[in-house]
């Protein structure tokens, strides 16, 4: 019980209920003193009860999606999207090519705005801020590339500090230990500072990439398709690296990827995407489990 | 049912209107970070090497050949009226009103326009500008702030550099071809040389600078089509700013002489 705060109610207020554990807040909407069935269900949760929902909203809660529509001239890319994504674990988003997992991605880091629907980072609704105000999230989100989008006119060392050059987050003179100290994170070669992203092969290109998206030490990574194109090897390597990085970093990780593989060695929870709908969310074991004909033609891959 | 000419008339006058006001926004937004000082030096003293400096070679020879081009078509045509005196005043005149800035900038649009579209565009399509914005970068004041600012410096210092070259490659043809006495020649430039010619043309060059920018930048931010779409939209920034050119140029001949 210790896990539950007291109903605080001020003289003439209406009762508003709390509960820790599940992050739940109860406060009647009407003025009249009656209850209508939801407050109900809250005070029922309040005092003890377990209360079965869907979609749990917790305090591990740190991305929800809430009914979330996006098209593109006229097609529907993303239909009734609902996920909750937990603080620490990988989040993998799995789904054929084409059905809308990058897409997915972009309205979490607020890139793109969907048609409908609501995107909360850490229980703040970012779906309706201004550009000025998301950078304000963005500063907590990094977003690893499929194709790593490094700048091709910059080395890998200006890569990886550009971000603290322009937010002015760190002296000049400390650039070049820093732009190392990641390269060393992502197991990226000392020798390749000074080298242009075409002289690198995909493998490292990814490894630099996310170089530089650590540099602002993200609290959430979003990785999209980070082992398409790589040889087994190098598939395997960088599902390593998103592990480490998740265990030594503490940081929460969202991977899309259509590698049942990969996905599998690295996901503690998993989303299946079909056709824009998220068709299966629970653990990577569930979803090898899942009797859904879908799910057992994209593991058998027979899609 | 309106006939499908009507229709395909409509989608184009809205998409001119709304690719106008989304190049005026992007203008309007740039000179935000310009004068609030919102962009990085370094990048900008990088762009004015590139720009400027690089650009002295190709305007000047070709402003010294359109200097000889028109002492030469108009030498023979003023010696037969007897006025051969007047090839220096015309020569300088043309080159401080129009040629200089005219054929500069039109150099520029090849040159830096073309550029700008291409290696914004690249980026566009390689997700490199999303992956600004991921990094809270700003794209404007990133990729268009120190392109559009460095040109608008550098643009003006070459139409100089074009003014001089040219009347150079006037007073060669008619020094060394037609055998007009040199310190007449000089004389005679000297005494048609006005300042406000001069700074006409410089103000037209700021105002084809900006033209040359934004349109390069805009076409590069919204180019769509993979590598195809980036030769698609580079031709068509070329075109575009050199038709801007030529026609805010009439219109600025016609503003300046009712000023002055």
């Amino acid at each position: 019980m210790s896990a539950i705060s007291s109903p605080r109610r001020k003289p003439g207020s209406r009762p508003e209920f709390s509960n820790k554990v599940t992050g739940f807040r109860l406060q009647p909407c009407r003025n009249d003193g009656q209850l209508e069935l939801g407050d109900w269900l809250g005070l029922l949760e309040f005092v003890g009860f377990a209360i079965e929902t869907n979609e749990p909203i917790t305090e591990r809660t740190l991305i929800r999606i809430e009914e979330l529509y996006k098209s593109y001239d006229g097609a529907m890319v993303l239909s009734d999207i609902n996920l909750h994504i937990p603080t620490g674990g990988i989040f993998v988003v799995l789904g054929e090519s084409g059905v809308g997992k990058s897409v997915l991605l972009r309205q979490i880091i607020g890139l793109e705005k969907p048609d409908s629907g609501r995107v909360y980072i850490n229980q703040e609704e970012i779906t309706n801020l201004r550009e000025k105000d998301l950078r304000r999230v963005r500063d907590k989100i990094g977003l690893l590339f499929q194709e790593s989008a490094l700048f091709d006119f910059m080395t890998v060392g200006e890569n990886i500090v550009l971000p603290l050059y322009e937010h002015n987050r760190l002296p000049e003179a400390d650039f070049h230990a820093r732009a190392l100290k990641k390269m060393a994170e992502v197991h990226l070669e000392a020798g390749k500072i000074n080298k242009y992203p075409n002289e690198l092969s995909g493998g490292m290109k990814k490894r630099a990439a996310l170089a530089r998206t650590l540099s602002m030490e993200p609290q959430i990574i979003l990785y999209d398709e980070p082992t398409a194109g790589l040889d087994p090897g190098k598939t395997n390597s960088i599902c390593k690296l998103i592990k480490s990085l998740q265990s030594d970093q503490g940081t929460t990780s969202v991977v899309v990827t259509h590698d049942l593989e990969a996905a599998l060695k690295i996901a503690d929870f998993v989303a299946f995407l079909h056709k824009g709908r998220v068709v299966f969310q629970g653990t990577a074991d569930e979803f090898q489990q899942a009797d859904t004909e879908i799910i057992q033609k994209f593991i058998k891959g027979e899609n | 049912m309106s006939p499908n000419w009507i229709k395909q008339l409509d989608k184009k006058l809205i998409g001119f209107i709304s690719n106008t006001g989304e190049a005026l926004i992007l203008l309007a937004e740039s000179l935000v970070y310009i004068f609030t000082f919102s962009f990085k030096k370094y990048p900008l003293l990088l762009k004015i090497r590139d720009i400027g400096v690089g650009s002295i070679p190709i305007v000047g020879l070709i402003s010294l050949f359109v200097g000889m081009v028109l002492a030469l078509q108009i030498q023979d045509e003023l010696g037969r009226l007897g006025a051969r005196s007047l090839v220096a005043k015309i020569v300088c005149v043309s080159m401080l009103r129009e040629l200089g800035p005219i054929f500069a900038s039109l150099m520029m649009v090849g040159r830096i326009g073309a550029r700008f579209t291409a290696e914004i565009g690249s980026m566009q399509v390689t997700e490199q500008i999303r992956a600004l914005r991921a990094l809270n970068i700003n794209p404007i004041s990133f990729l268009v702030v120190p392109r559009g600012l460095a040109l608008a410096i550098c643009l003006p210092a070459l139409v100089l550099i074009a003014d001089f070259t040219g009347i150079l490659g006037g007073y060669g043809i008619a020094v060394f071809h037609k055998n007009i006495s040199s310190s007449a020649y000089i004389a005679a430039t000297l005494d048609a040389f006005e300042l406000k010619d001069l700074f006409s043309g410089l103000l037209k060059a700021e105002v084809f600078a900006v033209i040359i920018a934004v349109v390069g930048c805009f076409k590069g931010l919204t180019t769509v089509g993979g590598t195809e779409g980036v030769g698609r939209f580079t031709t068509n920034s070329v075109v575009t700013a050199s038709t801007l050119i030529l026609i805010s140029d009439f219109f600025l001949t016609k503003l300046f002489s009712l000023i002055v």
